[in-house]
């Protein structure tokens, strides 16, 4: 198929001009149409104007590619999309137009409409992710904001979009683990930024960078998150059940046996029935870094908290939503990891007739430095 | 019957874009549908049926999108295809007729014209115009599973407002239930376009899975102990399944694929190029533009041979291929299976999805090739069964939890296709509409509102909706019928603004509603509170 779809472009044109010989008749006839269907082109919807645009902004050199999986395990989705197209087959190749408005036969009346504004000045700017290198960033800023921010500033200063790599933290401004500066053009309106590695977020600035460093933001973008390009290293497993009706999700059995000494494969069986989230897990199995040092001195430190209590035999259990089973004598005992940050773990009870409720909150934090 | 050493769920995707010109007599566009009824749907159609009726039990999955549905319910499109319909069987005729002589191209006209009959009774006569109905059927029969899409196949990763994607998943899942009388169980994610978090939306409208590519499951992390041969669950309990390699490989590549076999139907040679201009001209488009007719007489031929010296189609032979192909497809799932069941000690499945559109309409003998395969599947081995990913959920309902990574089934297997300079443009455009439907929202959902209101706010929902198809953005990147995708574009974002306008200021133009009420019908119910 491949040679099909790549000869055929070519070999088209050439086959028919050969092989129907009344082709110089026919297209005559074709071009004697178009120029009168042409002639209602007033209706034609208008396109914004393109923006200008700079092309492939290398920021910085990228991380090397992984190459490993994706190499093999992606198939050419290239031919899928080629005869994935061929359900939007336009006749005649080489008549580029051919289209609804230009091949009508009973022209509606139509009115010189459909003409949309190309900017909107609504100091906005948009990051969008397009694969694990590159994002696109447009802006749309008024003039007279720009302006006006730009008053005060008594140096030279350049336009600027900031890079901010906020991979798992709530960005205030200043807290990224690292930025960098990509001068703009202010006509461009968008931008395509090869982005340090995959699997990260990233939020841009764009604002106005002085001589002396000073930083004018004039908009903040969302956040977005670039995917992966590789296998995760992270090989923990957790198991879910969903039963039919999807709202009972996590149906299993049993903190009191995790009392003393939980294995390892207990307890990450317990992880995924008490929902907490991969990037904790990760957290988990997150290599640390001494341990493969060559030098031998090293230090790692982690910390689980152990959530236990007891209740009526008979009441329903939920810690964090989920239903626990009790122990038989009505106690509790759950085991979790306990990355940084704050972690809720609401307890409620519900007497067994469900005509009582009790609930209790906790919640803990904990910082590492 | 034993149990099975493992499972196959073919999962066939049929959509086009909505394409509906009431205000033209012969728009060119709409011919994507009806290719599509002649060639896939139809055929598709009666090879389940027939299936039924010869008592094969099998199964599939097929995501009819919202668009399609509609334009197969649309009584103006089903009017139009009849109208082709009966123009194809009056060209049959004299095809029939004009190769009498030429018995190596007759064979092949013979067969058209039983197909193209065959079409029309199946259409007007026995399901009275709406394909739908006869899906519906087959899937309360539980031999088919058919699963919802973005509402208008809107490609979710790109659409950055929340407010957006709830919508799609929304106002598609309440189409579904209109149309097909239930829950959708699954969803094809637009494009498998697949971003982490989306699967909230899904979970509160109760879709129970999704599809992604094979990446989106393998770069998942933690790292999925089954590859794709499990489902995995993400965080909020709904879950993904991926994309096999090995069997859509088998479909889809130029190198290993089926579809390339020289015994197979040239799709490129069509008499509506080839024949005299004066006796094709009434069954070309009306304004004496040749195209396709769909009777094409040539087979592939050989690698590279050019479309002059294609020799003739042979149906029969051809159907042996189907049959061949069918058998070599069925074994290599069965030593696949086998081989994994002993990795995993629990029982594989093997997602296999496609375009539905590949089946008959780019592959002729796609369609064929499903009768056989299933009929094998059913008679003549026990080592895989075929099932949905709905079934399979109920069969397996541990699963491993895993975040699938933002993942795409396009070029590359991200968002590139949806996102280059051919159609970056078109976003700043299509966010600012998702802002100003919030804001419509706002103002409104809380309020008193005038009927003329409420219609124009539906309206502008629809006006949005039809924008975001990515088949847009697709066609922008593809080169082909490229104006016709700006037009469309454009002009759906120009007419939800000149709405939005109209209900800022509180002066409806109804004259202007109704036009627009009558052009972009889609959605009558649409609920456009699902962009809060």
């Amino acid at each position: 198929m491949a040679d099909k779809e790549s000869k055929k472009k070519t070999a088209k044109k050439a086959a028919f001009d050969d092989y129907k010989g009344k082709k110089s008749i026919v297209n005559k006839d074709i071009s004697k149409k178009r120029e009168k269907y042409n002639e209602d082109d007033d209706i034609v919807p208008q396109l914004p104007k393109k923006t200008v645009k700079a092309k492939k902004v290398v920021t910085r050199p990228k991380l090397k590619k992984t190459k490993d999986l994706t190499e093999h395990t992606m198939i050419d989705s290239k031919e899928e999309s080629d005869i994935e197209a061929m359900k939007f087959y336009q006749p005649e190749e080489e008549e580029k137009t051919t289209s609804v408005e230009e091949l009508k036969s009973t022209p509606a009346p139509q009115r010189a409409e459909e003409l949309i504004q190309d900017k909107y000045a609504d100091n906005k700017v948009v990051l969008m992710a397009r694969d694990p290198y590159w994002c696109y960033v447009y802006w749309d800023l008024a003039a007279d904001y720009m302006a006006q921010k730009a008053a005060d500033i008594k140096e030279s200063y350049d336009l600027v979009l900031r890079l901010h790599d906020v991979t798992d933290v709530v960005f205030n401004g200043g807290n990224s683990h690292k930025y960098i500066d990509i001068k703009v053009n202010g006509e461009a309106g968008n931008w395509y930024l090869n982005v340090w590695e995959a699997g990260r977020t990233y939020v841009v600035d764009i604002g106005y960078r002085t001589a002396s460093g000073r930083f004018i933001l004039l908009a903040r973008s969302n956040s977005t998150g670039t995917p992966r390009d590789k296998v995760s290293h992270v090989t923990d497993e957790e198991w879910m059940v969903i039963d039919e009706d999807f709202e009972e999700i996590f149906r299993v059995s049993g903190g009191g046996r995790l009392g003393g000494g939980a294995s390892e494969g207990f307890r990450s069986v317990m992880e995924s029935n008490i929902g907490m989230g991969s990037e904790t897990v990760s957290s988990f199995s997150s290599p640390a870094g001494g341990s493969e040092q060559a030098r031998g001195f090293f230090l790692w430190a982690d910390t689980e908290i152990i959530l236990y209590g007891g209740t009526e035999k008979d009441a329903a259990l939920r810690v964090k939503g989920e239903k626990i089973d009790l122990k038989e004598d009505g106690t509790f005992s759950l085991r979790f990891h306990l990355p940084d940050g704050i972690m809720d773990l609401p307890v409620d009870a519900t007497s067994s007739d469900g005509k009582e409720t009790i609930s209790i909150r906790i919640s803990v934090e904990r910082k590492s430095k | 019957m034993n149990k099975p050493e493992g499972y196959l769920a073919l999962v066939l995707h049929a959509h086009l874009p909505f394409v509906r010109h009431p205000e033209f007599n012969d728009p060119m566009e709409e011919y994507w549908l009806f290719e599509a009824i002649t060639e896939t749907y139809i055929p598709l159609l009666n090879v389940f049926t027939k299936l039924i009726e010869d008592g094969v039990d099998f199964r599939i999955t097929m995501s009819l999108t919202p668009p399609l549905i509609s334009m197969l319910r649309d009584p103006l499109l089903q009017d139009r295809y009849l109208r082709h319909i009966n123009k194809q069987i009056e060209l049959i005729e004299k095809e029939v007729v004009r190769t009498r002589f030429e018995p190596h191209y007759n064979r092949t006209a013979v067969m058209y014209r039983e197909k193209l009959y065959n079409c029309r009774y199946v259409f007007e006569q026995k399901y009275h115009k709406d394909l739908v109905c006869g899906f519906r059927q087959v899937q309360d029969a539980g031999k088919l599973e058919i699963i919802t899409c973005g509402a208008t196949h809107g490609f979710l990763p790109l659409s950055v407002h929340k407010n957006a994607t709830n919508a799609q998943i929304k106002i598609a899942v309440d189409h579904y239930i209109e149309n097909l009388g239930r829950r959708p169980k699954g969803i094809w994610l637009p494009e498998c376009g697949y971003n982490p978090g989306d699967d909230e939306v899904l979970k509160k409208y109760g879709i129970r899975y999704f599809l992604v590519d094979t990446h989106g499951i393998l770069y998942g992390s933690p790292r999925p102990k089954y590859g794709v041969f499990a489902p995995v669950y993400c965080r909020s309990g709904v879950a993904a399944f991926g994309r096999d390699l090995d069997s859509s490989k088998q479909v889809w590549s130029a190198k290993e694929g089926y579809p390339g076999d020289f015994n197979y139907r040239e799709f490129y040679r069509d008499i509506g190029y080839d024949l005299d201009y004066d006796y094709i001209k009434p069954y070309i488009h009306e304004s004496g533009i040749r195209m396709n007719t769909g009777i094409k007489y040539y087979k592939i031929t050989g690698p590279g041979v050019d479309l002059a010296h294609k020799a003739p189609y042979d149906p029969q032979a051809a159907m042996e291929r189907a049959a061949s192909h069918a058998g070599n497809f069925m074994f290599n799932r069965e030593k696949q299976v086998q081989y994994l069941k002993g990795l995993m000690h629990r029982e594989p499945i093997i997602i296999a999805p496609y375009d539905a559109e590949l089946f008959g309409h780019w592959w002729y003998e796609g369609p064929a090739f499903i009768d056989y395969l299933f009929r094998k599947i059913f008679y003549d081995q026990k080592t895989i069964k075929l099932t949905t990913p709905g079934e399979y959920l109920e069969m397996f309902p541990k699963n491993q939890v895993v975040q699938p990574g933002f993942s795409s089934w396009g070029y590359k297997g991200y968002a590139e296709y949806w996102l280059n300079d051919t159609n970056d443009w078109i976003y700043r455009h299509l966010h600012k509409t998702y802002d100003r439907m919030q804001e419509l929202t706002q103002m409104f959902m809380n309020r008193q509102r005038t009927p003329d209101e409420e219609r124009a706010l539906k309206q502008a929902a629809r006006e949005i909706l039809l924008a975001q198809s990515s088949d847009w953005a697709f066609i922008m990147k593809t080169g082909t019928t490229v104006q016709y995708a700006n037009k469309r574009t454009v002009r759906h974002i120009y007419r939800f603004t000149k709405l939005y306008d109209m209900l800022k200021a509180g002066n409806i133009d109804t004259g202007y509603l109704s036009e627009m009420e009558w052009k972009d019908n889609i959605f009558p119910n649409v609920d456009w509170t699902a962009y809060a």
